[in-house]
């Protein structure tokens, strides 16, 4: 599913004066493609990345995802899309606590109103090959932090879901588990999926096939991948 | 179930209920001994002839034999000499012999009614069965539902139809009948109302004759008691059921509400979970709220089932009756009656009410808020204050009207002033708060972080204020005798509601202390961490117990001095001074504390 | 690190000839550093002349193996147990440009961080696609590629460290943080 950002604005208003969280940005983000937001901390990226999942709306401009224009949609409508398109990927504290890992995988079906058993069959589904089987039965606070983030990215994608929302997906994560997230973000995009991660890490950036850099909401640089690199750039 | 509620939300709810044992075992707890109150107070039966057969049983087992009202100048208690009455009632003494009666009751919330009750020998291995009236000694009382109006006719038991002459209500109604003209009764006698009780044949035993027997003015025709008639439920025991619970139940519903708040605001980031990850809906939020306050109060409304049964058997089996309308001894052993199914029902709906308020505020999240468990705090209302003060003189105006104003029409009134009492004592809660705010600079570390706490969470301080205010509104009603909007009190001196509310006080304060700590055992440990303080967490609890007593008495201690007003007793009236006392002393600091922040403000405007 | 210390930790492992040392120091180095044979050849007459290896024999092929002595054993040990000491590299050119930049006012000196960031982002990019595309294990390479990784990382963030202390007064730092402030308030 295709992601389109056309002239979008987020202002703030706040006593101090109005803050343009995000300014005039325009960014297509295609099926199958990773695109990173980098930036300092205040640059916007995370605003933009929850106008993006729709749980933020845009002062001007249009976000399409799929066919729906978000601006336009009810919350109640909102909410559907999410359900139905966007998967979101936190930094930490992803999962329900009181859900075990497929049952929050399962958690956007249940509550699409899909049946409980095929529900839990297609979150088995999602998880195979994601995390060990014998720890989809188990709480999240029985899991380590890079397991519940594998679930997180699970569950996003779970279902007909296909767009993967990422913010700070590793921030918690010790190197090498964060290497392992990233791969597996990586990974889906390759399989399809339209993935946008936020961060601040340029490490963790460069997993994207394009990076965005944004300063003071506004996006200032694009770098792009080389199509195909197969050895050194030396 | 997982048709209509979610999956997830019913795994949730019922998950969240399991790992948070203490404090939701607490809630279910509280709706459980709302409930217990409420099936014991409608334990009691009556036999289901009819309301003969009732009052038949009721005379059976009456404690008193003679009991003679009589309207006259009394100064004290204990034991009155007849000379002590204004009216003559020489003819009782001389036909019965009675130089001293002993006061059982004071009557009504003016002096000049006293009843008397005495023993009479005509007791001894007798029961009287049955009532009717001295000749020449006025009227009959009938106990009944009214309101009656002179001139009615009232179908009295064992009499038939008899015209009101004249009427009169306490808790009750009663209806006063002529049984037949009684022209020669001289004024003052007439004053004298006479409650007798005749002695009638029982099990074979005549009843006794001689100097001391009542003649009888006319034969009364009672059937023989029928004690294989089948068990009733007294009306009666509705009554007090329906009242108990529902006050127990409003009670325990705020308390318990004010827990459905903190849970909200330890669970924002889950609910923005459900919204940004699980493409919640509003709807769902609310339903999880709402399906928790189902749980709590299904555990809650079965223990307190077998709680207030338990209860009710064991009293039994000591002899002592539940409450039963003067002293009926309670026919029925039944372990399980439908009707103890009202109160439970009831305690269900109060767990779900009390979850509302959190439902609500969860289906109005914002989705970015509640990820960053953040909730917008929003400044008090300037005028709350005024406010407060406005919804309580309203409260209190419809509060007087329907004082005087019977049926349907006084529950109406009654419910507005409620509401408007209950607004107006929120209102002010949230501007006494927001008035502690000011009088920090000067208080202690411990005393400036709680009353910072309680302003920032205004939705649990704020309940809190409300409840102990109900606390100490209730106890100042215990003192106002027969309010007959409130069925609990239908016989209300009798209700020891002062000690209830001590015990309520008690418990709401340590449940809110015990709320606010779990909320902020972050910042506790936190300061005691940085601070090195070992008893960090004793002197937070105890300011902010403190911090809540005083929020809440801002507003509790006039509404409590305003309801002893109204209640006219001596003692009670003494009470409002010293209330009156301490609300010029609360509203000192206040004061004080607003003066000091207008200088703060200059000093820094200055700099 | 010179060859000479290179070749006698390879000599740890059991006598080799000259064409097998340079195939493992190549294989080693991540076919970063690849020696020709008259180095390798060179080097081993040097350490014959110092007493650290010794000739074992030479085949039919005429390949001369090599092994170490004992003192060799005690200079490669000694290689492997004391740490290498950090030097400062002063004449990395991107900081050279960015320092000799700042001296020049008519020089928008944000444009060369730009310029260099893209381009060093861009190569990151390329390294981290090259370890993620790359199927088979093959530890010593990701290894390699790792150390690239961090080296681009290392440049990318003193490039985005150099910007924020030309680009944010300190007294303006606020700024970042009213929009933080303001990104919490309400707004769906």
């Amino acid at each position: 599913m295709r992601l389109q950002l056309r002239n979008v604005n987020r202002v703030f208003r706040t006593k101090a004066g109005s803050v343009d969280a995000v300014h005039d940005v325009s960014l297509n983000v295609e099926p199958g493609e990773m695109v990173a937001i980098t930036g300092r901390s205040g640059c916007g990226k995370t605003t933009l990345l929850n106008l993006m999942g729709g749980i933020d709306r845009p002062s001007s401009g249009s976000i399409l995802v799929g066919g729906w224009t978000l601006g336009e949609l009810s919350v109640r409508d909102l909410a559907r899309v999410r359900r139905n398109s966007i998967g979101y990927v936190f930094q930490d504290f992803n999962l329900i606590p009181t859900l075990t890992a497929a049952e929050n995988v399962a958690m956007p079906l249940e509550l699409g109103g899909m049946k409980p058993r095929p529900a839990a069959e297609q979150a088995r589904e999602a998880l195979a090959g994601v995390i060990e089987r014998d720890v989809a039965d188990a709480f999240p606070d029985e899991l380590s932090g890079g397991q519940q983030q594998r679930v997180a990215i699970a569950r996003a994608l779970v279902g007909e879901r296909s767009v993967l929302l990422a913010d700070e997906p590793t921030g918690a994560l010790d190197e090498l588990t964060a290497e392992v997230i990233m791969r597996m973000l990586f990974e889906r995009a390759q399989r399809g999926a339209a993935v946008v991660v936020v961060t601040h890490d340029p490490g963790q950036a460069a997993w994207a096939d394009r990076v965005v850099r944004m300063s003071d909401g506004v996006i200032v640089e694009t770098t792009e991948r080389s199509a195909t690199p197969t050895e050194l750039p030396v | 179930m997982t048709g209509w509620i979610p999956g997830p939300i019913w795994k949730m709810a019922r998950r969240d209920i399991t790992r948070n044992r203490r404090r939701w075992f607490a809630s279910a707890g509280l709706i459980a001994v709302a409930v217990a109150a409420g099936v014991y107070a409608t334990s009691s039966t009556i036999l289901a002839d009819d309301e003969s057969a009732y009052l038949d049983y009721w005379y059976l087992n009456a404690r008193t034999v003679l009991s003679v009202s009589l309207y006259g100048e009394s100064t004290n208690d204990g034991v009155v000499s007849v000379d002590d009455f204004e009216g003559d009632i020489s003819q009782i003494v001389d036909r019965y012999g009675v130089p001293s009666m002993r006061v059982v009751e004071r009557y009504g919330s003016e002096d000049f009614v006293t009843f008397v009750d005495f023993a009479h020998p005509l007791a001894e291995g007798h029961s009287p069965l049955s009532r009717g009236r001295l000749p020449g000694f006025g009227e009959v009382m009938v106990p009944g539902w009214g309101p009656y109006s002179i001139g009615d006719t009232v179908d009295v038991p064992g009499l038939g139809d008899r015209e009101v002459v004249g009427v009169y209500r306490d808790g009750l109604w009663r209806g006063v009948i002529s049984p037949e003209p009684a022209p020669d009764l001289r004024k003052d006698v007439l004053l004298a109302e006479v409650r007798l009780m005749y002695a009638r044949e029982l099990d074979g035993q005549s009843a006794p004759t001689g100097p001391n027997s009542i003649p009888l003015g006319w034969s009364v025709e009672l059937a023989p008691l029928d004690r294989d008639s089948p068990v009733a439920f007294s009306p009666y025991a509705g009554i007090r059921g329906a009242g108990v619970t529902g006050l127990a139940a409003a009670f325990v519903a705020l308390m318990v509400s004010a827990v459905f708040v903190v849970r909200l605001r330890s669970q924002l980031r889950e609910l923005g979970l459900m919204a940004a990850a699980g493409g919640g809906e509003p709807r769902h939020m609310l339903l999880l709220y709402l399906v928790m306050g189902g749980l709590v109060g299904g555990v809650g409304a079965v223990c307190g089932g077998i709680l207030g049964i338990g209860l009710f058997q064991v009293s039994m089996g000591l002899g002592i009756y539940p409450w039963n309308y003067f002293g009926v001894s309670n026919p029925d052993h039944a372990w399980f009656r439908l009707e103890y199914l009202a109160p439970m029902l009831t305690g269900i709906v109060a767990a779900i009410a009390a979850s509302a308020i959190a439902a609500w505020q969860a289906s109005r999240l914002s989705v970015l808020d509640a990820l960053n468990s953040f909730i917008p705090s929003r400044k008090p209302w300037r005028f709350s204050g005024a406010a407060g003060i406005s919804f309580l003189l309203v409260g209190f105006i419809f509060a007087s009207t329907a004082w005087n104003a019977t049926g349907r029409l006084g529950l109406a009134l009654g419910a507005v002033a409620a509401i408007g009492i209950l607004l107006g004592i929120g209102s002010l809660g949230v501007a006494g708060i927001s008035a502690l705010e000011r009088t920090i600079p000067n208080l202690p570390l411990w005393i400036r972080m709680a009353v910072r706490d309680a302003n920032r969470h205004r939705a649990r301080s704020g309940l809190a204020a409300v409840t102990i205010s109900v606390v100490l509104v209730a106890a100042g009603l215990s003192s106002i005798q027969y309010v007959e909007w409130l069925p609990v009190l239908l016989y209300g001196p009798g209700l020891p509601l002062w000690l209830m509310g001590l015990v309520a006080l008690i418990g709401t304060v340590g449940l809110f202390v015990y709320l606010a700590m779990s909320e902020v055992e972050r910042t506790v440990t936190l300061v005691g961490a940085v601070g090195a303080v070992p008893r960090s967490r004793k002197l937070y609890s105890g300011a902010t117990a403190l911090v809540l007593i005083v929020t809440a008495a801002i507003p509790g201690i006039p509404a409590f001095g305003l309801l002893v007003l109204f209640s006219g007793n001596p003692a009670a009236r003494s009470l409002v001074a010293i209330a009156g006392l301490g609300a010029v002393t609360l509203v000192v600091p206040v004061l004080v504390g607003l003066t000091s922040s207008t200088q703060t403000r200059r000093r820094v405007a200055r700099v | 690190m010179s060859v000479k210390d290179g070749l006698l930790a390879l000599l740890r492992t059991g006598p080799k000839h000259g064409y097998q040392l340079k195939i493992d120091f190549d294989e080693a180095a991540g076919d970063t550093w690849h020696l020709n044979f008259g180095q390798v050849y060179t080097t081993l007459q040097r350490l014959r002349r110092d007493g650290l290896v010794d000739e074992v024999d030479t085949d039919v092929e005429g390949r001369t193996t090599y092994r170490l002595t004992d003192q060799g054993s005690v200079v490669a040990d000694r290689w492997f147990t004391t740490p290498v000491e950090r030097t400062v590299d002063n004449r990395d050119e991107v900081s050279l440009k960015i320092l000799i930049a700042l001296k020049d006012p008519g020089l928008e000196i944000a444009e060369v961080l730009r310029v260099q960031r893209v381009n060093t982002m861009k190569a990151l990019q390329d390294f981290t696609a090259l370890r993620a595309n790359r199927q088979e294990e093959d530890l010593r390479w990701t290894m390699h590629l790792d150390r690239l990784v961090f080296l681009a990382e290392a440049e990318l963030r003193w490039i985005e460290r150099t910007e924020e202390r030309l680009r944010v007064p300190p007294d303006q730092k606020g700024v970042s943080d009213a929009v933080a402030v303001a990104q919490r308030q309400p707004s769906l």
